[in-house]
């Protein structure tokens, strides 16, 4: 299995965006290569980062079927598989993004299913909750010493979206919008809360959880179902993969009992 | 917003290829004129951008920057504010990256001066700097020329680190590559031609430049060792 490092993530949505731009034209060169390799190619929304690697070891382990992962904003990779990007299957962050594909005919409409609900959260840094002696909140997002907050592109990412809606919600975006930076994936957001760049950050659970391992000391508290609704994120099979059957069995692996418990414990709802 | 977007890529892309067009003058002489082993070292860093990952140089940058390093701290100190996120951060970013580009075809049009032409300077009485302002530089316009022009349009084109270190915020850091970008991949969006168009102008006119410059040609040094 191959996993793209985080600091390549957005480099590889571009990459493969433009890859699939000028791709189509050519010959079936590629496709024909693709039908001979039994590597499962999966294109999977940033949040799961933490989580997606483990499940996708597991069923190799249970399958002997290898699982590539490419990262990006569940916009980026919509560009890219309605570009025949060669993906077998997509994990998005989202509903609307592969019920729009399912129609569109690039993904298998029976294939659609809710795999996870996701969890939006704000991640607030130690320091600035330490200087305001405050739990993360987002009011607390007003306090002066906040001079940015970072959320991935409300266009490309769902979960930026959800972030959007619930600032909105609580008529806070008219004042907090100058303060907003965008990544263009959760991947990015967490790069920002993870050098310091950014005081604080919206993330989905499983990322702040990952976070949370790592070096960044923060806290974080959930916006969902309150501010903004459980992302009910929803995978499908492209319809052009090669490889249906592999899709089909990682997909019945991510629904089962073992892997939704998994998910349950590392962020999502 | 696309005026913004435009306004600013045009600021940022100006300000930058000035800079760098008078920074590429001493970094370009001592490259080819000092002659060190040190110079060699020098030009490796200076060309570092150009091999460099964009979103890894600007991961670097980032890391650099940070209020909570001590060199970001010094900076947001100065400027009165963290240097991500900010025109000025993607200023200095841009600087860096576009800098092998700036300085390549000075160092390029240097090395093409003829050194017997040097050397006459020289018995002429010529210091090293009357030499350098009064003889190199006037010989090497079109690679300063190009230098500016290339730094220009490296600067509109940028992604990758315009991405990381500005955090695309509009009207202040999104420039016309960055809002291309979410405009193309917006699925309800009108397309990216908004921001698209300009770009394609932008590489056109500055290709279209490079090579009026090339065409008006070098002025000879034989003429001026005949004078």
């Amino acid at each position: 299995m191959r996993v793209h490092s985080n600091s390549a993530v957005s480099v590889c949505g571009v990459a493969l965006a433009v890859g699939a731009l000028l791709l189509p034209g050519l010959p079936s060169g590629p496709g024909m290569a693709l039908a001979r390799d039994r590597t499962l190619h999966v294109a999977a929304a940033a949040d799961l980062m933490p989580v997606l690697p483990h499940l996708a070891k597991a069923f190799t382990k249970r399958s002997g079927t290898p699982v590539r992962i490419s990262w990006g904003a569940t916009g980026e990779e919509a560009l890219a598989i309605r570009h025949h990007a060669p993906y077998d299957l997509f994990l998005a962050a989202d509903a609307a993004t592969p019920e729009r594909l399912g129609r569109e005919g690039f993904l298998q409409k029976s294939s659609l299913k809710t795999y996870a609900k996701g969890i939006l959260v704000l991640w607030v840094s130690k320091k600035a909750l330490s200087a305001t002696k405050a739990l993360p909140d987002t009011a607390l997002l007003l306090q002066p010493g906040i001079r940015k907050f970072g959320l991935a592109n409300p266009r490309l990412a769902p979960y930026g979206h959800a972030a959007l809606s619930c600032l909105r919600k609580k008529g806070l975006w008219t004042k907090l919008r100058k303060k907003a930076v965008y990544g263009n994936s959760l991947a990015q957001v967490a790069w920002y809360l993870r050098t310091g760049t950014a005081p604080a950050g919206f993330l989905s659970e499983s990322q702040a959880m990952g976070l949370a391992k790592g070096s960044a000391k923060g806290d974080f508290v959930a916006l969902s179902p309150a501010c903004a609704p459980y992302l009910a994120q929803e995978m499908g099979i492209v319809r052009r993969s090669k490889n249906v059957g592999a899709a089909r069995s990682f997909e019945d692996y991510l629904m089962s009992a073992e892997a939704q418990e998994y998910l349950k414990e590392h962020g999502y709802h | 917003m696309i005026h913004s977007a435009l306004m600013l890529t045009v600021a940022l892309s100006l300000l930058t290829a000035t800079i760098l067009a008078l920074l590429a003058l001493p970094l370009a002489g001592w490259i080819v004129f000092s002659g060190g082993r040190a110079s060699a070292v020098g030009e490796a860093l200076l060309t570092l951008t150009l091999v460099l990952p964009p979103a890894v140089l600007g991961y670097l940058l980032l890391v650099a920057f940070s209020p909570e390093s001590p060199p970001g701290a010094l900076l947001a100190r100065i400027l009165g504010h963290p240097l991500p996120f900010s025109f000025a951060g993607l200023l200095l970013a841009s600087l860096i990256y576009s800098l092998p580009f700036a300085v390549g075809p000075v160092a390029q049009a240097f090395r093409q001066v003829p050194p017997p032409t040097l050397e006459m300077a020289r018995i002429l009485g010529g210091g090293p700097l009357t030499v350098f302002w009064k003889v190199v530089v006037p010989l090497s316009l079109p690679g300063i020329a190009t230098g500016w022009i290339l730094g220009f349009a490296h600067t509109v084109g940028e992604f990758g680190v315009v991405m990381m270190v500005g955090g695309n915020i509009p009207g202040e850091t999104r420039t016309l590559s960055l809002k291309a970008y979410d405009d193309l991949l917006a699925s309800n969006g009108r397309g990216g031609w908004e921001a698209i168009l300009p770009l394609l102008l932008f590489s056109f006119g500055a290709l279209l430049a490079l090579n009026l410059v090339r065409r008006s040609g070098v002025p000879h040094a034989p003429d001026l060792t005949r004078g």
